[in-house]
């Protein structure tokens, strides 16, 4: 997988995150895929806990996956859009 | 009746249940003997911090240090720099966290009741409002065995409980219904915090009946389009945001349920409730007393020691109602953090490279929004800049850079012309 371009599915997941947490700003398909989503806006998208409340809704909505804050798994998933992507697919399918 | 300490147990039962934890119900009465264990093993300080996130170790963590004569001091944030900051002001402290314990064991047999010092600051919550420097608010056990009384009096009229609720210990609204309740108000307190619909649905089906959720506006709105099935609910209280009526006709109908909100603050604990679905007017606690002048409330109250400003305008309509006429204009609420929208402006214009700016809340919206004049700097840049100086509940989501400000003859800023002047910005491309 690239380190700076998005899959398909990442593009579409990104797509959805700019959605529901009002990213204005951000084109998706320019977002990096391994970028932290939390943290400072340098480094990151500078989000915080009551967007991980909005990403959790939008995975339900879309992927009809219920993220947990109490799994560890679940919550290591936040840290980019490729890990996301990736956990939130293996958990829709298995 | 002038009694120099708090007892705990109080009149009720030592063995009725005061926690839920995995599945296991944890007495008063073995609660209070873990704290007295913890007591002996703590180090000597003046000062306890208390970040833990399990209301066990909470509860625990804080009788102990009550025991200690030690204050609790309790961040308004768990982010590293507020802990920093407020460890390097108080230097005889020690931390208590989720490991506190860690290698206790459980005790067996049942403990005396315990006496904690009415008088001396037990408990210090603090608010950071719109300047980062974080205010102190000193809470005695007097104070909290009061607060915990008078809620569940009014919250509790067909007796206890058993509670989940969705918000920090740390945080009034939080204290007062995760501990106070539980610890002074017959409650049985599930020891999780739980924050997605799927964490808060599998905390209350771990509950026997009768329960109740304690929440906000953002995880009602959340559960619902989660479609999430909850057990049945004696009620829902919900607090640190405006519910809309709409929101809780929909919780009502899903949940076959009832919503009650609180207001209040730090300053005050509760200033009244209300049923949300039953109209505009608010009550106020037994034995509490509103007086407004100049747009100024004031509230009096037994179980503060001083009548408190309000940052709320009220209006008395009958003996004992109220009505929330709205914010002092200048005021916002967001995630249940108050901040002055002048403040977060100063703020914002002593970042270096700003040369003008403006932070405001777009009506309806649920964080603030900011145009700035900062010739060769970049959204991201000014955004983490901004979240060194205030809270980060207040950091705007859009901060648009502007060439220049709408400011009318006289240099003020007109709403409509900040609104206007943000969807200019929103739909054009930024200055270079």
């Amino acid at each position: 997988m690239s380190p700076t371009r998005l899959s398909g599915d990442e593009l579409t997941l990104a797509e959805r995150l700019v959605e529901a947490l009002n990213l204005q700003d951000l084109k998706p398909n320019e977002m990096s895929p391994t970028g932290a989503l939390f943290g400072s806006h340098e480094d990151g998208l500078g989000l915080d806990s009551i967007d991980a409340l909005e990403i959790a809704l939008m995975v339900h909505q879309h992927y009809g996956v219920d993220l947990r804050a109490d799994d560890e798994a679940d919550i290591a998933a936040f840290a980019s859009i490729r890990t996301l992507t990736q956990h939130v697919l293996a958990k829709r399918a298995g | 009746m002038s009694d120099d300490f708090i007892h705990l147990p109080g009149k009720e039962a030592a063995a009725r249940t005061l926690l839920w934890r995995r599945g296991q119900a944890l007495s008063l009465e073995t609660v209070l003997a873990m704290a007295g264990q913890l007591a002996q093993h703590l180090p000597a300080a003046d000062f306890a911090l208390n970040l833990c996130t399990g209301r066990l170790n909470f509860i625990v963590g804080a009788v102990a240090a009550g025991l200690r004569r030690q204050t609790t001091l309790l961040p308004h944030s768990p982010i590293d720099s507020v802990v920093t900051a407020l460890r390097a002001r108080h230097p005889s402290h020690h931390v208590l966290d989720d490991r506190c314990l860690d290698g206790l064991d459980w005790p067996s047999g049942i403990s005396a009741p315990i006496s904690l010092p009415a008088d001396t600051p037990a408990l210090t919550l603090h608010t950071s409002g719109s300047t980062g420097v974080a205010q102190a608010h000193a809470r005695s056990w007097r104070e909290l065995a009061a607060i915990g009384r008078l809620d569940a009096q009014r919250l509790l009229p067909h007796g206890a409980v058993n509670l989940v609720a969705s918000v920090p210990s740390q945080h009034m609204y939080g204290l007062q219904t995760a501990v106070l309740l539980p610890l002074f108000g017959g409650c049985a307190i599930h020891d999780s915090r739980p924050l997605f619909p799927a964490d808060i649905a599998a905390a209350l089906a771990g509950l026997p009946p009768p329960r109740a959720l304690v929440t906000t506006p953002v995880h009602l709105r959340a559960c619902l389009a989660a479609h999430v099935n909850l057990p049945e609910l004696q009620f829902v209280l919900c607090a640190t945001a405006p519910l809309e009526t709409a929101l809780a006709q929909r919780v009502e109908q899903a949940w076959h349920t009832r919503v009650f909100e609180i207001l209040g603050s730090t300053e005050t604990a509760t200033i009244g409730t209300r049923r949300t679905t039953d109209g505009p007017l608010w009550q106020l606690l037994p034995g509490t007393r509103l007086e407004t002048a100049d747009s100024v409330s004031v509230l009096h109250a037994s179980h503060l020691v001083a009548p408190v400003a309000l940052a709320d305008i009220l209006s008395m309509e009958g003996p004992g109602h109220f009505r929330l006429l709205g914010r002092a204009a200048d005021q916002v609420k967001i995630a249940g953090k108050r901040a002055s929208l002048a403040e977060l402006t100063r703020q914002l214009l002593t970042i270096p490279g700003v040369v003008d700016g403006v932070i405001f809340l777009p009506p309806g919206a649920q964080r603030t929004a900011a145009l700035v004049v900062a010739p060769g700097l970049r959204a991201a840049a000014l955004l983490d800049a901004l979240a060194q100086r205030v809270d980060t509940a207040f950091v705007p989501r859009p901060l648009r850079l502007v060439h220049s400000l709408p400011r009318g003859e006289v240099g003020k800023l007109p709403q409509a012309a900040l609104l206007e002047a943000l969807r200019a910005a929103n739909s054009a491309p930024e200055p270079s």
